[in-house]
């Protein structure tokens, strides 16, 4: 009961998203503190998957057709979702890099930062639970 | 059985924290040119070409792509390919079957079938939804029919104070088709591969050098047939019979790839070129020049882009033999055809609309002007005409999307 009403409210949360701060988020035992915009780019856009300590990082992301997926991804490249998914069909389909692991929505990517050592995501700045740590922000 | 076996299996990877992944994408793709003698197509592996206005599907294609990644570190991809080709067989169609395994972020490494990493967009090729343009510079990438290679590759990959670097190296062998005129054919295969690409990354600027070498590791029917047909006539009626044996030998001979481009992508603008030579001790192709340059401008969902791409071979027609009999003058002529084969000299001037129609689709339509120093070409195929149309023009509209 209690997880339902958690997901009714990240999806009233994320219906609102326009007015949202985006945060970007590791396990809370991650010892990489913050990221900068650069950092955050290249993870996101698959062209280079470490933290600044050097461990490789498990990008998660949600589905093509998400909002909350437009509004970072635009946010962080200053481009629209179109080039972006251009740009991704390129490197997905040459193999030359893997794309980040899909979810379906913003409590199964809370649920799997706070149970992956290395993942990182991003989610609404209010849904942050205290078992992730948020390394950088954007202010919508 | 085992298909059934391996569905079922899928939730327990899954469970393990791995996943499985379903892509896609598809060109569907109407062309049109008003050449009466170039049937106009965009690889020659192509069996097909448009000519006299006609309007036909030809470039059109639908790609599926598996990934399961198994960790963070290890990933097996497929990606299944049908596009208009000779032959169609379990083999043809796979374009990427590799396992990929990432010990850190710096370093790649991948085994099995991957892109042929030529030229900046070799690999995604058939992706019409990854580049600005209806089709890729038929002058520079038309002519490469190689679009993967079976084998090895090590990418080194780190952030330096020029932007992120990164360093490939790949070796192995590949096999493509190509298609000509009186259903020639050919499953042509580079040995020997190894080839070195140094890209350099900074926001929205890409630079990129890439050097192959490759030897040729058979030859078609033709070549054989040929090299019969002259071994025995004298250097004293053909005086060039001797170069002409060993440049009809092509098996095993050097063919060598080298290229340098760059890419500036922004909101507003993007700008595209790179600059090829292709370098080969065969006479059947000898040296290939060739260049693009592409300029656009992003406005709104539109993209409006001109092109302007060039290739020149240096190959050279055989001397005739010192006499003339029927039989001399048949070898003569096949000798022609095929040493012509990749004579090319033309440009195209290209004027290209993009408009995207959602977030994972886009509709282009493109004009080509091209003109042709010579025709029978190996870029196309040929009606049999008496005057060949050296100048002609080319309409592509396609749909494009990913999914």
């Amino acid at each position: 009961m209690l997880k339902t009403i958690s997901a009714l409210t990240v999806c009233f949360a994320c219906s609102c998203l326009a007015q949202q701060d985006l945060v970007v988020i590791v396990h809370k035992d991650n010892p990489v503190n913050s990221l900068t915009h650069k950092a955050v780019v290249d993870m996101f856009m698959g062209k280079y998957l470490a933290f600044p300590n050097g461990v490789i990082a498990l990008t998660c992301d949600y589905k093509k057709e998400s909002q909350i997926r437009s509004s970072f991804l635009s946010a962080i490249t200053g481009r629209p979702i179109s080039q972006i998914n251009a740009y991704w069909s390129r490197v997905r389909f040459s193999g030359k890099a893997s794309p980040p692991q899909i979810f379906d929505d913003v409590v199964s990517i809370l649920d799997k930062v706070a149970n992956t050592s290395n993942a990182i995501a991003y989610v609404p700045a209010h849904t942050v639970t205290h078992n992730v740590k948020v390394v950088y922000k954007i202010a919508q | 059985m085992r298909l059934l076996v391996a569905l079922l299996s899928i939730p327990h990877f899954m469970a393990d924290g791995s996943t499985l992944k379903f892509d896609g994408f598809t060109n569907i793709s109407l062309s049109s040119s008003s050449s009466e003698t170039a049937k106009v197509r965009q690889l020659i592996s192509q069996p097909h070409g448009v000519s006299n206005s006609n309007i036909a599907l030809y470039n059109s294609s639908l790609g599926v792509q598996f990934e399961w990644q198994a960790s963070s570190a290890w990933q097996i991809v497929s990606q299944l390919v049908i596009k208009d080709q000779k032959k169609y067989d379990i083999n043809t169609l796979t374009q990427l079957a590799f396992v990929r395994y990432m010990p850190n972020a710096d370093w790649t490494i991948r085994l099995g079938r991957t892109g042929l990493d030529l030229f900046m967009m070799t690999e995604y090729r058939d992706i019409g939804y990854s580049f600005t343009q209806e089709h890729l510079p038929t002058e520079f990438y038309a002519i490469i029919p190689h679009q993967n290679i079976d084998g090895l590759d090590l990418r080194y990959k780190t952030p330096t104070e020029l932007g992120l670097t990164s360093i490939r190296a790949f070796i192995g062998h590949s096999k493509a088709s190509i298609v000509s005129d009186n259903n020639f054919y050919w499953n042509a295969e580079l040995k020997d591969i190894a080839g070195l690409t140094v890209e350099i990354e900074n926001n929205n600027w890409l630079l990129r050098a890439n050097y192959t070498q490759s030897k040729s590791g058979n030859e078609n029917a033709q070549q054989q047939m040929l090299k019969e047909a002259i071994q025995h006539i004298s250097p004293q009626v053909w005086p060039s019979q001797p170069q002409l044996l060993t440049s009809l030998d092509i098996v095993g001979k050097r063919f060598d790839y080298s290229a340098i481009g760059f890419r500036f992508d922004d909101t507003n603008w993007i700008a595209q070129s790179e600059l090829s030579y292709i370098n080969s001790n065969s006479e059947v192709l000898n040296h290939l020049r060739s260049y693009y340059i592409s300029v656009g401008k992003h406005i709104g969902n539109h993209t409006l882009m001109a092109s302007f791409s060039r290739a020149k071979s240096n190959n050279e027609t055989p001397e005739k033999p010192l006499i003339s009999t029927p039989e001399l003058d048949f070898i003569y002529n096949n000798i022609v055809r095929h040493t012509d084969f990749y004579l090319i000299d033309q440009y195209t001037i290209s004027m290209t609309w993009r408009v995207e129609l959602s977030d994972v689709s886009a509709l282009k339509l493109q004009w080509d002007h091209t003109n042709v120093g010579r025709l029978p070409s190996a870029l196309y195929l040929h009606n049999h005409t008496t005057t060949p149309d050296n100048q002609f023009n080319t309409l592509g509209i396609s749909l494009n999307w990913v999914f």
